[in-house]
């Protein structure tokens, strides 16, 4: 399949943060979550896509073009949305509208409208007076309102409640129905993901520690719930960590049902991508 | 077309999504040539990802069930429904097979299994 | 440039709720100078003070972006840095004309409501011209320093820079009186009195060149 966004070999350094080496690929028509707890490096790798810092070595592509030599053709076709970085407060969905006109060459007044009534977003508020959620709607209706092909947002829906996260899940599923259009999106809400993203990257102190379908992470990843005196005879090849408590231990296994045929342990569970997360991050070998 | 994907169920999101489409075929609430969702507008509806229905369809054409027409969308097969029950009929035996010889060896009786039947049954 | 055109729409709307507190600003500077004895004292002033508000207000559209970090979200759109700067120094710029051209239409009127006739249009746009060279030369310092430091951070780097400027020029000054150059000076000033105004011009044009490749230099290097 054809990908639609290529990150080769991203190393970036700063003052005790690293970017390790970063590889992803994201094929056309697809929606991939980048989750990764809070200073992982998620919103390092978005501004690397995005040309805002200088990499100390990688290629970024997309629609197979290098971004670095392309920058301004291919960000007509990216729509954008940063989670503490947009225009001015001050200014109101009208005034957006005045000054998009004159940036994006295929801006749309017409679409922009329309989201800002599917969204029920007042035209003359300014955007201060906006609450969280209809900030992040605004946000989303300009990154939209352009007919990107990508869509590429650093956690859109931090900070609001489970209705509007509902409603822009709902946004991208609608945008991606043409069958072409792809969404990189970042979250430490790995619940959102879970649910609509066809690939999950997990990235863990500035290195990719895997990057899957979600229905394989879901469907095959098992955790194990065994005591201290089973868990003695599992081979250690055969897990990834393991999370000890007074009264468990949680293991995480790679493939739930080879791991049934090997071992007589009962509780495997179907991990959610938290799960998954809390224990590649705190769990131990 | 009601189709109920549970999250805390150990199966598959694909598997739902297959079984339950499978269903709706064998008990002809789906009907030869009916066009079936998009997979892309399926996904939005159910609130899946696009991999799994992806994965649903492509099981459920391997199986026959249903054809995908390319540019044109997903249809439900022309297969004979009493010869698609044959085939389950063949598998459910094949199943009953194995349970049957696990019984013979273990020593548990014909009455025994009915009895077991009936509890799953009703637990259903 | 059409990008360039909406970056600086883009300043001048997120200026509007400043348009009313520049609106009273220079009605206030229009009253006061119609209560001055003295005309030629009262014309500076007004021009002065009224390019000076033009220069400042533009100056001001940095707080705004910095306060949204709004940088960052203008380069993910199709915007180089350079389209960014040249709106910048194109917004500044044409609004310490725009000031400098109020201030002299107001003092023109002023002039006729005090002493019921025009006073030499010449002597008003040399004023004037002076007074952009002057706010020009802030700017162009102004500028790079708030790319490196930030306009809340950049404060003081400016304030040390104007003050090394101005003993610099104190120096050149105390030079002048100290070797008596004055008189050759004065000759000098006498003679392109008539294209002094163009001279500035020029001058300043080439400092805010300067100024924008050393802001470039400073941008192209941020991160963001």
């Amino acid at each position: 399949m054809e990908n639609i966004l290529e990150i080769k070999n991203l190393c970036k350094k700063y003052n005790g943060f690293e970017l390790k080496n970063i590889n992803i690929q994201l094929p056309k028509g697809m929606i991939m979550g980048l989750i990764g707890e809070n200073g992982a490096g998620k919103t390092t790798t978005i501004k690397s896509i995005l040309n805002l810092i200088h990499l100390d070595s990688g290629d970024i592509k997309i629609m197979n073009q290098d971004m670095k030599k392309n920058n301004k053709v291919l960000k007509e076709d990216i729509g954008v949305v940063l989670n503490d970085s947009f225009f001015s407060e001050y200014l109101n969905a009208l005034d957006i509208n005045k000054i998009m006109q004159n940036i994006y060459e295929k801006w749309d007044e017409e679409l922009y409208f329309k989201y800002l009534n599917d969204f029920k977003l007042p035209k003359k508020k300014i955007i201060k007076e906006y609450s969280t959620g209809m900030k992040m709607k605004l946000k989303i209706a300009v990154a939209l309102a352009h007919h990107p092909k990508l869509l590429i947002l650093d956690e859109p829906t931090s900070g609001l409640d489970p209705i509007a996260r509902n409603e822009i899940l709902d946004i991208f599923q609608e945008f991606i129905q043409n069958g072409t259009n792809s969404i990189f999106v970042s979250s430490h809400i790995t619940s959102d993901l879970e649910h609509i993203a066809d690939y999950i990257t997990f990235i863990n102190n500035g290195e990719i520690i895997f990057s899957k379908t979600c229905d394989e992470l879901l469907d095959k990843y098992g955790l194990v719930k065994c005591s201290k005196e089973e868990f003695q005879k599992i081979d250690k090849k055969d897990y990834i960590k393991l999370k000890k408590s007074k009264y468990e231990y949680d293991i995480l296994v790679e493939d739930k049902n080879v791991f049934q045929k090997k071992y007589d342990i009962k509780v495997i569970d179907k991990p959610t991508l938290e799960e998954i997360m809390l224990i590649y991050i705190k769990g131990e070998k | 077309m009601s189709i109920i994907i549970s999250n805390s169920s150990n199966i598959p999101l694909y598997e739902q999504v297959k079984e339950q489409i499978k269903n709706k075929i064998l008990t002809n609430q789906l009907k030869a040539g009916e066009l079936l969702p998009s997979i892309r507008s399926l996904a939005r509806d159910l609130k899946v990802s696009v991999i799994t229905t992806k994965n649903a369809y492509d099981a459920l054409e391997n199986e026959g069930y249903i054809k995908t027409i390319p540019g044109k969308g997903t249809y439900v097969a022309n297969k004979n429904i009493e010869l698609m029950k044959e085939e389950q009929l063949q598998k459910i035996e094949a199943l009953f097979d194995t349970a049957i010889s696990l019984a013979k060896i273990s020593k548990i009786s014909k009455k025994e299994l009915y009895e077991i039947i009936d509890i799953l049954y009703k637990e259903d | 440039m059409k990008v360039i055109k909406g970056l600086i729409i883009k300043d001048l709307l997120q200026l509007k709720s400043y348009k009313k507190t520049l609106f009273i600003f220079i009605l206030i500077f229009f009253l006061s100078g119609l209560t001055q004895e003295n005309i030629n004292t009262t014309i500076s002033t007004v021009i002065l003070m009224i390019t000076l508000a033009f220069g400042m207000f533009g100056i001001a559209s940095f707080n705004y972006d910095e306060q949204a970090k709004a940088d960052s979200y203008i380069l993910t759109l199709p915007i180089s840095k350079k389209d960014v700067l040249l709106a910048k120094y194109l917004l500044i710029i044409i609004l310490t004309i725009i000031g400098a051209l109020i201030g002299i239409i107001l003092s023109i009127i002023i002039s006729f409501l005090l002493i019921h006739h025009i006073p030499n249009i010449l002597t008003i746009i040399t004023t004037s011209i002076s007074y952009i060279f002057a706010l020009g030369i802030i700017e162009s310092l102004q500028i790079p320093c708030i790319y490196k430091w930030g306009a809340e951070k950049g404060r003081l780097q400016l304030f040390v820079i104007v003050a090394v400027v101005a003993l610099l020029l104190g120096a050149v000054v105390y030079i002048i009186k100290r070797f008596n150059y004055i008189s050759q000076i004065q000759d000098i000033l006498n003679s392109t009195v008539s294209y002094l105004p163009l001279l500035l011009l020029i001058i300043i044009s080439f400092i805010y060149y300067i100024s924008y490749k050393v802001s470039l230099k400073i941008y192209n290097k941020k991160e963001f």
